[in-house]
């Protein structure tokens, strides 16, 4: 388990630096993508809730070096991500497209909700998502199509992003 | 996308939840104190760590795009270079006369008391990312405490010949620094009317397209105000030097219910096309620290 965190954590990193240097320059609309939830998506799916949480929590606590956000922000969010996408873990056939588009968008739907319950418990100390403005949902839609090139991009590190028995 | 029925979905073992809620605590905690502005070292030593890896991430694309680029840049050079060689016969004639009008210049500058303005100590810097996360508006510029950036420092540009605002030095790391830009949520500046010298405070709306918000303009200013009126920095409360052209009124809100008015600036700067920027501290003249 420690193997897979590890390695999740270290894919999350590098694709929050790439999110940070390299599509902040070429992205279309002003709307970075979110790998970094993308790969703790696949993580959390594939190993489940011990595994998806610990990896959120890494990984969030580094993404929070990277950004202007408070310490402990991307932590708290990403930490219950990987939780509740774990929990389903093994319950539907984790195809090439639609089920990483499901969930990529879900999960992005879903950040978006705890950020704006932080908002409020930080009485407004932190950012909220606007859902009424297109922000969000071509962050949303962007994530969704990003997954399933992602998600096979992650299938070739399959021997350290799996559980052991499933190798 | 099916539905695999193996039976009812095991629950997770206790120790998960546990976990969970233990990872969810420390997070929260973190959050807590730091939203409070408990935790700086540790943030400032977790953004040291990550220095240079941006920059080197930033090298590797510059190189890409510039070799992609050369092959057309050496094509218009060479034609750019066919015309500044008849361009520099012409400016042989011209230069005696230049040098007529740029000694005019220095004279009519000492006139004016042009010396008395303030002059900074700036570091130029390349903006060389973004924050990867679209809920924060900051930007990391390639230079850090080894170059001589400082906390708190205000960050200017050129844009159009004119001087503006771009925004402050929130968090320094050995070779990076992450620059707030004037239209974050977080971002207040004090402000003035360069024409009139009704203050205010500026702040942003977290979108580089929209205007940004000049409140606490007292009423009485109302009847002075004219759209296209420039907003500079007022230079109180120490954190950015006075003068800095801050954007230009765009919209005037007055209600008889206010206690004051608010209005909207178009700003001096372009974020969108953005590239360098300067650093600066105040003058160790002392004309900022009236």
């Amino acid at each position: 388990m420690s193997k897979t965190i590890g390695w999740g954590t270290l894919l999350i990193i590098i694709a929050g630096i790439i999110q940070s240097s390299l599509l902040s320059r070429i992205s279309i609309f002003p709307v970075i993508p979110d790998i970094a939830l993308i790969i703790l998506v696949y993580v959390a799916y594939v190993n489940g809730s011990m595994t998806g949480q610990i990896t959120g929590f890494t990984s969030g606590f580094l993404l929070d070096f990277l950004s202007l956000a408070p310490l402990g922000f991307n932590a708290l969010i990403r930490t219950i991500i990987g939780s509740v996408v774990g929990l389903i873990r093994g319950n539907f056939f984790l195809d090439i497209f639609i089920l990483p588009v499901v969930l990529s968008a879900i999960a992005t739907v879903f950040k978006a909700l705890l950020v704006t319950i932080i908002h409020f418990l930080f009485n407004a100390n932190t950012p909220a998502y606007n859902f009424a403005k297109s922000g969000l949902w071509i962050e949303v839609t962007l994530n969704g199509l990003l997954a399933p090139f992602v998600f096979a991009f992650l299938k070739l590190f399959k021997k350290v992003l799996t559980p052991r028995k499933e190798n | 996308m099916a539905l695999i029925n193996n039976g009812p979905t095991p629950k997770p073992p206790n120790n998960t939840l546990y976990v969970f809620l233990a990872l969810v605590t420390i997070s929260f905690s973190c959050l807590l104190f730091s939203t409070r502005s408990f935790i700086v070292d540790i943030r400032d030593v977790g953004f040291s760590l990550f220095s240079g890896v941006r920059s080197a991430v930033n090298g590797v694309v510059s190189t890409i795009q510039q070799t992609v680029t050369s092959i057309e840049e050496l094509r218009r050079l060479k034609q750019e270079y066919d015309q500044l060689v008849q361009q520099l016969e012409r400016y042989e004639q011209l230069e005696r006369s230049a040098a007529e009008i740029q000694q005019e210049n220095i004279n009519l500058k000492k006139q004016l008391n042009f010396s008395q303005n303030i002059s900074y100590r700036h570091i130029p810097a390349q903006i060389i990312g973004k924050d990867p996360d679209n809920l924060f508006s900051a930007f990391v510029i390639d230079k850090g405490i080894k170059e001589g950036i400082k906390k708190n420092m205000a960050v200017i540009a050129f844009q159009n010949g004119i001087q503006g605002l771009v925004g402050l030095v929130v968090q320094v790391g050995r070779h990076e620094s992450m620059v707030m830009p004037i239209y974050d949520h977080d971002a207040y500046v004090a402000a003035r009317f360069a024409q009139s010298l009704y203050e205010g405070i500026v702040s942003g709306q977290g979108d580089p397209n929209a205007p940004l918000i000049m409140q606490y303009v007292k009423k009485r200013a109302k009847d002075e105000l004219q759209y296209g009126d420039t907003v500079i920095t007022s230079g109180l409360g120490g954190v950015f030097p006075k003068g800095i052209e801050i954007g230009r009124i765009s919209k005037i809100i007055f209600q008889e219910y206010e206690t004051s008015i608010t209005v909207e600036l178009e700003p001096s700067i372009d974020f969108s096309r953005l590239e360098y920027v300067f650093a600066i501290e105040k003058s160790s003249t002392g004309a900022d620290d009236e």
